[in-house]
């Protein structure tokens, strides 16, 4: 009897175990983005899609709580639990997923090319192909990193309009460093993340960089990097000696020092509408500009930081996946994305489809994002930039926030560490 | 042939054995293979022989970071003691009134969330906006960079982890102290002896088990500081704060450098290892 017991115990575990396997999921399993507004949105857009019997169901998962969501989708790959789509991808960290031979190639759907151009400007696509010129992420969703700033402090107590080159930039700056004379007070320019931490170069040395460049990333198409050079000098420069003549914190805030009225500048990007909207005080006068350019008639260039969709290679349904991709990609879905969120989607027609306008009516703020998105720049395609970055970010440390080292002297041994990373990836 | 007892332990031991194997020894196996791997996680290994430890040794930031771990040992493990055993003794004395009270005080810093602490340590440090700094300019003092400078940021956060732990060792060594026979303090008294000399001639041989437990705690404890850095400073400025485990950490998950992290972790434990060591050996005769 004890023995048919345990014979019995073990089949019933085996068979368990076998259909969390290996039976065939019957559903395409979509994870997106956890912040509220994103999540909403899928939900509404996954409900529209599963109201169609035709459909293959959609099952929706926020994306598992984690330090990133980099993190959770490495953790999802190891422990192959991946979903069949993701949606909020950085594009950094795409050419490792297609080295790993873990998510799919778009270019192998006959539609994709046609539905790609007729969705994003036509000189933005080669930023998002992988290193063998296909693509393996979907471009989705795009906030362009502009300057906000305090309306009243600019106009008002400097006397100011929003700078437009780096000579504005400095004017405002003599005029910061004589109001702070005579008051207790004190104002800064802007406030940079003082961290160390790789990534907060994305939101201070990399949209100046790609504004005083005018467009290029620092890996060259031929593999030179160009972090010595002109560009990278100007932007190191240009914050180093505002690190020096007191006009930027070298300090780290738990508060929001510009909603306190403290800053004059704040280095950010369309999803700081709401969060001012919310929390700021409702004489509180908040404006948008362009990154600064080096020289006047410059174009307005800034970094995009896109979040796109992947496919990932195991799904069952690979047809349906892109299927939803388009349909979740439309036009109309669009603009609920936008109502929902108040993102902005990759498209070139948001200023100039009808469908759009009555929405940015209603939110006059953005209109200045999504005229940027022609301007936007990725990222270069490496299999290590998250490395590249924390090069940048030690040297900015010791170069630009602490004076530690020579600027001159400090980019060419930036230069030669990314230099010797890079010739490594391409050996 | 085993033996219905035998079974029996097995059964009963079965569930540690399974946690132990899962936790414990799969996870150091594995690490003692991949210290002899390249590994990204997505991609298969591939074996690079000593490579990792070539690597290890040319790597300026880790010998940074091991220094930077030494200084904050350094600073904190004193600090932690010396109040600790104070405090301890204090609260030990048959005067003081709400003991409990103050034992409960001292003990909540220990059971608040890491995270939580260094978030309101790090406001409190701001240099622009911190209180402390805000304490400071109303007496006419200047104010402090505490997270920002290379001199003072390893020193601020010693004194921020050893507010948040004192509070464990002040218990471990209150029960050391409640351990001492009264008879002894008032054979003492009786000898003419005075409140000092009882302490460093009764208290602290009595309590010298209790007190080499506590530093070897301690220091396990100093050498893995990990949330504070992470939180407050991440491992700046030029590097100063970053610890051993913060840079494990940005090795493993920052960069996916599996293998390499693998070596830094087991080097880092036959570091502690040989520091517990040194420790019993020498403070074990001293005290």
């Amino acid at each position: 009897m004890k023995n048919k017991i345990t014979i019995i115990f073990f089949l019933t575990l085996l068979s368990l175990l076998s259909c969390s396997r290996d039976s065939q999921k019957e559903y395409i399993e979509y994870w997106c983005a956890s912040n509220t507004f994103e999540l909403e949105f899928a939900k509404y857009i996954v409900d529209l899609w599963n109201s169609d019997s035709t459909h293959r169901h959609i099952r929706l998962q926020p994306i598992p709580e984690g330090q990133s969501s980099e993190e959770m989708l490495l953790a999802a790959i190891v422990g192959k639990t991946t979903p069949d789509i993701y949606s909020n991808t950085w594009p950094g960290v795409v050419e490792q997923y297609r080295e790993a031979n873990v998510i799919i190639n778009f270019n192998q759907f006959p539609d994709f090319s046609d539905y790609l151009a007729a969705r994003i400007p036509e000189n933005l696509d080669k930023q998002f192909m992988s290193s063998d010129s296909q693509f393996y992420q979907f471009p989705w969703k795009v906030n362009p990193i502009l300057l906000a700033y305090n309306k009243n402090i600019l106009e008002n107590i400097l006397n100011s309009s929003p700078p437009e080159t780096y000579d504005d930039l400095e004017k405002i700056g003599q005029k910061i460093i004589d109001y702070n004379k005579n008051n207790t007070m004190p104002i800064w320019m802007m406030d940079p993340n003082i961290s160390p931490i790789w990534y907060q170069r994305l939101f201070d040395f990399y949209p100046f960089y790609v504004s005083a460049s005018q467009g290029k990333t620092f890996i060259s198409p031929d593999k030179q990097v160009l972090l010595n050079t002109s560009p990278a000098k100007t932007v190191f420069n240009l914050f180093r000696e505002n690190y020096t003549n007191g006009l930027l914190p070298i300090s780290m805030f738990k508060e929001d020092i510009f909603l306190l009225e403290r800053l004059v500048f704040h280095i950010t990007g369309p999803w700081s509408i709401a969060h001012y909207k919310r929390f700021a005080r409702s004489d509180f006068e908040w404006g948008y500009t362009g990154i600064p350019t080096v020289e006047n008639d410059m174009l307005p260039y800034t970094y995009g930081d896109t979040k796109n969709i992947i496919i990932f290679k195991d799904t069952e349904y690979l047809r349906e996946c892109w299927e939803f991709v388009k349909f979740m990609t439309s036009k109309e879905a669009d603009l609920k994305f936008m109502e929902m969120t108040a993102q902005l989607p990759l498209r070139k027609d948001l200023l100039s489809d009808p469908i759009y306008s009555k929405f940015f009516n209603n939110n006059p703020k953005l209109i200045i994002f999504a005229k940027h998105i022609p301007y936007v720049v990725g990222l270069d395609q490496s299999l290590f930039l998250q490395e590249i970055f924390d090069m940048i970010s030690k040297t900015w440390d010791a170069v630009v926030i602490y004076r530690a080292k020579d600027l001159e002297k400090g980019l060419n041994d930036l230069n030669s560490q990314v230099r010797n990373q890079v010739t490594r990836e391409y050996q | 042939m085993i033996t219905r007892e035998e079974k029996f332990g097995w059964i009963l031991s079965s569930p540690y054995i399974i946690y132990f194997v899962i936790i414990s020894a799969f996870p150091i196996i594995f690490s003692l293979i991949l210290m002899f791997m390249r590994w990204n996680m997505l991609s298969s290994m591939q074996f690079i022989g000593l490579q990792n430890f070539i690597t290890l040794f040319q790597d300026p930031l880790f010998w940074k970071a091991l220094l930077n771990t030494f200084i904050f040992l350094i600073i904190h493990i004193p600090l932690q003691i010396c109040l600790a055993l104070l405090i301890s003794a204090l609260l030990n004395s048959p005067d003081l009134i709400w003991k409990s009270f103050f034992r409960s005080t001292f003990f909540i810093p220990v059971v608040i969330s890491g995270v939580v602490v260094t978030l309101l340590w790090k406001q409190l440090y701001s240099t622009e906006t911190g209180l402390l700094n805000n304490i400071l300019l109303g007496i006419n003092l200047e104010k402090i960079p505490w997270l920002t400078s290379t001199k003072v940021a390893m020193p601020a956060i010693a004194i921020m982890a050893t507010w948040k732990n004192l509070g464990l060792y002040i218990v471990i060594l209150l029960a050391g102290l409640q351990s001492i026979p009264r008879s002894l303090y008032e054979a003492a008294d009786i000898d003419g002896a005075s409140k000092i000399q009882q302490f460093f001639h009764i208290t602290i041989p009595m309590v010298n088990p209790t007190l080499i437990t506590v530093i070897v705690l301690s220091t396990i404890g100093g050498f893995s500081l990990f949330i504070e850095p992470y939180i407050m400073t991440g491992g700046g400025p030029l590097n100063s704060t970053l610890s051993t485990n913060l840079y494990i950490y940005q090795q493993a998950f920052s960069f996916y450098k599996m293998g390499y992290a693998a070596t830094l972790g087991f080097m880092m434990a036959f570091v502690i290892f040989l520091v517990v060591m040194l420790q019993r050996k020498y403070i074990e005769r001293e005290i």
